[in-house]
């Protein structure tokens, strides 16, 4: 088991299998770890940029997911063509996280995640005008054209 | 508080951006200066947004940032060169083979057919084909390498499918030397009895092709006079649509599985009802239909790709007819004309295998409609009085892939299952004055059809003096080309050429021989005229070729 610190300081208990979904995790639990230092499990993992929602959000994704092998590319197919119906029912869940979880999931290094948060965000801006595009992902409006 | 899009590292920015269509691109470019400087500085951003406006599909394996910035040049470069119509070199090949009218261009496979016995009638036959795969860059001539391919028998049409599986088919008819009657016609001078077949080949061997358990396919028998038949192929499918003489037995439409060499569906097409087909979707095709002077759409639910044919043999339908979905009326007649003859044409096909680089995107492709209609109640007499039809009149049209797809969307709703007993059909002026573009005279399709790719359709006027030159045309239907033209020509961005020319104002061919009332369509497109004249007799075009002929004695 592993302990997730997350930014709201709560303590999230994961299997390991789910999470090494993360190459963050993944590393972190390869790295040599000196008993002297504490007891692993009860020190945890800090996760500063990641708050208990988003977490728990990719915790779902990543169990969901867990048999499969890893996967370290970024792909990039026709938006949603190849998407399957539980990872976009996902993503479409909830839109406003998804910007999270993209940032998230880049964080904590889980390329197929990035992907599909890409692809979300990418839907959301579908259809939008620039005002629109800079009040949904709070960008501070500097050019004119 | 959204977190700012701005917080995420550039190449997440990027993986995002590269999603966007050219619109949100150019939404976003509005917004601030760093997603600006990204969008207008990334490779990658800028490919997706110029194969956005190109209509192109974007090569997709994971490139390198090299890679995608030499595309980005090869694409710019094609559309550029495109738009002017510059042509960077040119390469000549002298075919050693009286041609027959079989042809064919596919994905760089350029095929002609070698015009044969004759079986004592006027018509041509084709005996062997020969194809050539077509230089990229220009290439001495000797260096053009012409193949021959021979299956021993007359040769009614050939389908390619070259990018995925390598693979020529070609219908075939041969005497049916088992039939007794076959061979008491024989000795009368009029063979009765024809065997047709279908020879599954590998184009670069000639050989068998491996992959098929049958590499030689039995159509089946018929009568005599001439036969004809239309092939696509869509993945590990065939589909064919066989022409009998118009006394004879009905046409059909027939589908195979060319791997396991299993019949799928054999229709009833009456007679004379179609004489060609084009694929609207990867289960979906349209037809003009002869008799009610119409498009018909008719789903075909064996081309769904869903069941796995190697393992499960389907089991053979009973014969069914052809039943539209949807029909599309064409412009109302004359009482005693009628629609005698059609081809069309739309390239890329639906689902085709990916070419090497930048194919137009088949959804967003144009569909050429070249119609030939007649006046039955004219009666002129021919050469020893025989009573001839009044004279053939031809016409083309050019309609969005797209389009027709909304159109069937919009009759039928999104699940086009069953074919209902009354289909839907849709009068002409509700569909199509807004949709088509019309042509008539030197501005349509001649000989060949194949003058269309993607939303591209080239032209020369054919009925010139021998020796007299002319300009060649291209047509860009893309809707984004002419607005840009447009806008670019405003903004006098652009230097205004003669050359060059925004089509959007509305067109109206006033044939009152043919039709009821005038055909208006409005369908816009941007057309440049050759800076130089060429003496081709007719031209083809694919991707990135303009092939023009030349015809000796």
């Amino acid at each position: 088991m592993v302990v997730l610190i997350t930014s709201d300081d709560e303590r999230i208990v994961v299997e390991d299998d789910i999470a090494k979904r993360s190459g963050l995790i993944r590393d972190l639990l390869a790295a040599p770890w000196d008993p002297k230092d504490g007891d692993r499990e009860y020190m945890g993992i800090e996760l500063p940029i990641v708050s208990s929602d988003v977490l728990k959000k990719i915790l779902e994704y990543c169990e969901h997911h867990k048999e499969e092998p890893f996967d370290d590319t970024y792909e990039s197919e026709d938006m949603f063509a190849d998407i399957d119906e539980w990872d976009l029912n996902f993503i479409t869940a909830d839109p406003h996280m998804a910007f999270e979880i993209v940032l998230a999931a880049n964080y904590l290094e889980i390329p197929p995640l990035v992907s599909l948060g890409s692809k979300a965000v990418a839907n959301m801006m579908r259809g939008k005008d620039a005002e629109e595009i800079c009040d949904m992902f709070n960008i501070e409006k500097d050019f004119e054209p | 508080m959204a977190p700012g899009l701005l917080s995420l590292p550039p190449e997440i920015i990027i993986e995002i951006l590269v999603q966007l269509s050219y619109l949100s691109l150019f939404a976003t470019v509005c917004t601030c200066r760093t997603l600006r400087a990204i969008i207008t500085t990334s490779p990658r951003v800028q490919y997706a947004l110029q194969a956005s406006l190109a209509a192109v599909t974007p090569a997709d394996e994971s490139p390198t940032l090299d890679h995608v910035a030499s595309r980005l040049r090869a694409l710019r470069t094609r559309e550029k060169n495109w738009s002017k119509l510059h042509f960077t070199g040119t390469t000549e090949s002298h075919v050693g083979h009286r041609t027959s009218g079989i042809y064919d261009l596919t994905a760089g496979v350029y095929l002609l057919g070698e015009s044969g016995w004759s079986d004592g009638d006027s018509a041509t036959t084709t005996k062997a084909i020969h194809y050539v795969r077509l230089p990229s860059k220009p290439t001495p001539s000797e260096e053009v390498q012409w193949k021959r391919i021979d299956v021993g028998e007359e040769i009614i049409d050939v389908g390619l499918n070259v990018v995925e599986h390598d693979l020529i088919v070609i219908a075939t008819r041969a005497l049916d030397t088992t039939s007794p009657s076959a061979i008491h016609h024989t000795q009368s001078g009029t063979p009765n009895f024809w065997v047709l077949r279908l020879h599954l080949l590998s184009l670069s061997t000639g050989a068998s092709h491996p992959l098929a358990r049958q590499p030689v396919l039995y159509l089946g028998r018929a009568g005599a006079g001439n036969h004809r038949i239309r092939i696509e192929i869509i993945g590990q499918l065939i589909i064919l649509l066989i022409l009998h003489p118009p006394d004879r037995e009905g046409d059909e439409m027939v589908v195979y599985d060319w791997f396991t060499g299993d019949l799928l569906m054999r229709a009833d097409a009456g007679r004379g009802i179609y004489t060609g087909f084009t694929l609207l979707t990867h289960d979906t095709i349209v037809l003009p239909n002869h008799r009610a002077n119409c498009l018909d759409i008719v789903c075909m639910p064996w081309l769904s790709p869903a069941p796995d044919w190697t393992s499960n043999h389907a089991p053979i339908e009973p014969i069914q007819e052809i039943k539209p979905i949807l029909s599309l009326e064409l412009p109302p007649l004359q009482p005693g004309v009628r629609l005698v003859r059609s081809t069309c044409r739309g390239e890329p096909n639906p689902h085709a295998p990916r070419q090497p680089l930048h194919p137009s995107s088949a959804e967003n492709a144009i569909v050429i409609f070249k119609l030939f209609f007649q006046d039955r109640t004219i009666r002129t007499r021919g050469p020893y009085g025989i009573p001839l039809a009044g004279p053939v009149m031809a016409f083309a049209f050019v309609v969005h892939r797209r389009a027709l797809c909304e159109l069937m969307h919009l009759a039928t709703g999104r699940e086009h299952t069953g074919a209902a007993p009354d289909h839907p059909s849709v009068p002409w002026s509700i569909w199509g004055p807004q949709r088509t573009r019309w042509f008539e005279g030197e501005d349509i399709p001649g000989h060949w059809i194949a003058t269309t790719c993607g939303q591209r359709y080239v032209n020369i006027p054919e009925d010139r003096e021998p020796d007299e030159r002319a300009c060649i045309y291209v047509s860009d239907f893309n809707p984004l080309t002419v607005k840009r033209f447009i806008w670019e020509t405003e903004k006098r961005v652009r230097e205004l050429a003669n050359r060059t020319r925004a089509v959007t104002e509305r067109n109206v061919l006033h044939a009152a021989s043919v039709w009821k009332c005038p055909i208006v369509s409005l369908l816009p497109y941007v057309y440049v005229a050759s800076r130089e004249q060429y003496e081709y007799q007719s031209i083809l075009v694919d991707e990135g070729r303009v092939i023009g002929m030349k015809v000796s004695d």
